[in-house]
């Protein structure tokens, strides 16, 4: 593995922790019947699946980066 | 019903079965939630895990068109670069009480040149050599999806298969996710396998492999967690590893290693707020490869509640750290070698938005365009700048039917 | 809740339903739930924490009540402030069951008690802190005293029925020969209807501010208070709204009426339900008045 690579990962990994800490540290309990403003279209994960693709499928030819939340897969010979 | 007079007139406000409305404006949705505890809401209404209540359909067409490539910077050919369309066209519905199956096809036209390589100008600046602009070029890409639904959670597998001149890819997929049993936090995982394999077509500029291909394996695991009324967070890791021929065959200089593994973290945060009836939306990624990239990632949108729609205007923030084996002119005498200006150091900033309106009960147009800039300067990692990097437009519009 | 209730069962073909014995557990069903939530029952949830207010002690309320308490919050939200059921000790100050109107500085002390954002909670408990303050889960109680009727009614296995509580209509299924139940929207002036729209498994309720008019300085005000001010609302005489459900549709409709009529419209149309306004001067206006227009 290159060293660099080896970097990345560490400096990857103690964001990681640092992000799961921040999240754990405001966690409220929030009721089932009070959970209405999180339904809002707004609040999504991804508005629309089929757009996320698409725009995840240009930025991952035209950058060197892949990946980001719930993606795998699919392949084509973009340049 | 005895009436004391004649009707007045008949409205004709018949509603179909109660499991099978029209689709909820954003008010309706978050004033019904609190009595989703109750049994007498229930039986119908979209539950966390249930397959959609509805059938749906729909098109969308983008075109993608790259600004010209500077003339000072092109030592020969082309200064145009690629202009895509893009159709997708998709139906997903319902199958009996727990699953759904679902189509995608897509289409791809593209046509334009790109750089072919870097070399040295008469002043010793770089310059770029173009591919000739008569490449053209149609993708087609099917897929089919099923998904199971449980009380807790859903599963789906996808198979995908794309076809262009050159290229031939597919693809499985597996993906899964659970619910805590408050709701509160879900779970996921995702598998993927593909086989791409490259018939390069001898054309214009001159390629030397005939056919070659290459494996790509990918995981994802992620977990999202209602962090208050008003505000979720995720985060998610996932793993990929391509081997094979991953070099650019219509690259002259382009050497790449046999082995590429990917790395990305990401994390999301939605948060609305009441008063101004919007969504705050912000992604972060961080991504590591073993060919010495890193980049990082940042997305900021605001979704903005209008009358009968939603409006959402996106920025996003991208850096990336060259390859290790990166020139601007590439070293032949390296192992490894690339100019490709996806592979240099660079910032790029995206501006756009996107527009959701509802047309009647069942129907959804959605617009959205962007404006994507690039420039070596506004990274953060250091690297010499690829004359080529590119700068783009992106316009989409598409429309939704839902219907019983 | 008071007002007449009014319920029409239907057995379809092959359906062999003991119809005198659902008849019986739907009335069963809301006395149950007048008992739990209504004003005037001391037994009641609502009746309990109101004895309470200022005293300190917490009332622990159930999931069911929870759910009630948690819709008038999300209306106090989406309403900004004017959906309040802690706007009781108003109606005192404007006696509209005798003549005369109100003491503008009872009003002004009458308004310290009213504000949804008042209410301590603890947990699933609360408390109202000042003595007086009182709130009132009568209208939501109705409208969701019909949407369990017709749970329990479609639990029974009926296929075609419709219960009408005092002018709020929830509807299973059909009427006779497989026609959508028929139903009339009251007009607020003279005896008869407005219209009448169709229903199949649907609901429609009308709020109005046309019940106990009161003449004060020679304007006529309707009953319903503008609970940050403490004034009577200038609003349309009435709108109806329909929905899956008795209780949505009914909350979206009673906001409307505490709304300006202009402002009443934009609630509406972001609500996207089929809607009807009868506005202070009689006109009408909304989808379900379009399609009286054409009929289809």
């Amino acid at each position: 593995m290159r060293y660099r690579y080896r970097e990345h990962l560490i400096r990857g990994i103690c964001l990681l922790g640092m992000l799961q800490l921040a999240a754990c540290s405001s966690v409220e309990t929030v009721a089932p019947y009070d959970r209405g403003y999180l339904a809002e279209e707004g609040m999504l994960w991804d508005e629309s699946p089929r757009n996320a693709k698409l725009k995840g499928h240009v930025y991952t030819s035209k950058e060197a980066s892949s990946g980001g939340a719930g993606s795998a897969g699919g392949g084509c010979g973009c340049n | 019903m005895a009436q004391a007079q004649p009707e007045a007139a008949v409205a004709a406000t018949k509603l179909p079965a109660q499991s099978q409305l029209p689709y909820p404006s954003p008010l309706m949705k978050r004033l019904g939630a609190p009595l989703l505890a109750l049994p007498a809401y229930q039986a119908g209404t979209a539950l966390a895990d249930a397959p959609p209540a509805f059938t749906e359909v729909g098109l969308r067409y983008t075109h993608y068109s790259e600004d010209s490539i500077d003339q000072d910077v092109v030592i020969f050919g082309a200064t145009d670069r690629y202009d895509i369309d893009v159709t997708q066209l998709w139906i997903e519905a319902p199958v009996g009480a727990s699953w759904s199956v679902a189509l995608d096809v897509q289409n791809d036209y593209q046509t334009g040149a790109s750089p072919w390589f870097v070399g040295a100008q008469q002043d010793g600046a770089p310059g770029v050599i173009m591919s000739g602009a008569s490449i053209q070029d149609n993708r087609v890409e099917v897929g089919v999806t099923t998904r199971y639904f449980w009380a807790d959670g859903n599963a789906g597998f996808a198979v995908s298969h794309s076809d262009e001149d050159d290229y031939e890819a597919s693809a499985l997929a597996f993906d899964a996710s659970w619910n805590t049993a408050d709701d509160a936090r879900t779970w996921s995982t995702s598998f993927s396998s593909s086989r791409d394999t490259l018939n390069p077509t001898q054309g214009v500029i001159p390629v030397f492999i005939t056919e070659e291909d290459l494996d790509t394996q990918s995981g994802y695991f992620g977990v999202s967690q209602i962090l208050s009324r008003t505000a979720i967070a995720r985060i998610g890791l996932s793993y990929t590893l391509s081997e094979g021929y991953l070099s650019d065959p219509y690259k002259l200089r382009d050497q790449r290693p046999d082995t590429h593994e990917r790395l990305s973290l990401s994390a999301g945060y939605r948060r609305f707020l009441i008063g101004s009836d919007a969504s705050l939306q912000i992604d972060y990624r961080y991504y590591a490869d073993s060919w010495g990239t890193d980049s990082h990632t940042v997305e900021v949108a605001w979704a903005q509640n209008l009358p009968g729609s939603l409006l959402t205007p996106y920025l996003r923030y991208y850096t990336q750290r060259e390859a290790d084996f990166f020139g601007v002119i590439a070293n032949t005498d390296a192992q490894y070698y690339a100019d490709d200006y996806r592979l240099s150091s660079y910032g790029a900033v995206t501006l756009g938005a996107r527009w959701a309106v509802a047309l009647g009960e069942s129907w959804t147009l959605e617009l959205e365009a962007e404006r994507y800039m690039t420039d070596a300067d506004w990274g953060v990692f250091d690297g010499a700048a690829a004359p080529a990097l590119v700068d783009f437009w992106r316009g989409t519009v598409g429309i939704t039917w839902r219907f019983d | 809740m008071g007002g007449p209730a009014r319920l029409v069962l239907n057995s379809t073909h092959g359906q062999k339903l003991d119809l005198e014995n659902i008849a019986k557990q739907v009335r069963s069903l809301l006395e149950a739930l007048e008992a739990r939530y209504s004003r005037y029952r001391v037994e009641s949830i609502v009746s309990v924490i109101n004895q309470r207010a200022g005293s300190g002690v917490f009332t622990e309320v159930d999931p069911e009540t929870q759910a009630l308490l948690g819709l008038a919050g999300r209306l106090w939200d989406a309403s900004g402030g004017l959906f309040d059921i802690t706007s009781g000790p108003l109606r005192q100050a404007w006696d509209f069951r005798a003549e005369g109107g109100a003491d503008p500085a009872q009003i002004e002390s009458t308004l310290a008690l009213v504000g949804w954002e008042q209410i301590e909670w603890q947990g699933s408990s609360l408390h109202l802190p000042t003595p007086g303050m009182e709130i009132d889960l009568g209208g939501l109680a109705k409208e969701y005293a019909a949407d369990s009727a017709i749970s329990l009614m479609r639990n029974l296995k009926v296929t075609s029925a419709m219960i009408e509580l005092a002018g709020d209509v929830a509807t299973i299924g059909s009427g006779d020969n497989s026609v959508p139940w028929r139903v009339g929207i009251r007009d607020p002036d003279i005896a008869g209807s407005l219209c009448t729209v169709q229903l199949s498994n649907a609901a429609i309720a009308t709020s109005g501010n046309y019940a106990r008019r009161v003449d004060f300085e020679g304007k006529q005000y309707g009953h319903l208070l503008n609970p940050k001010t403490g004034w009577p609302v200038e609003g349309p005489t009435s709108v109806s709204a329909l929905d899956s459900h008795c209780l949505t549709a009914g909350a979206v409709a009673t906001v409307a009426c505490l709304h300006a009529e202009k402002d009443a419209r934009a609630w509406l149309e972001r609500a996207a339900l089929p809607w009807l306004m009868v506005s202070s001067t009689g006109k009408l206006s909304g989808p379900i008045a379009d399609q009286m227009a054409s009929p289809a």
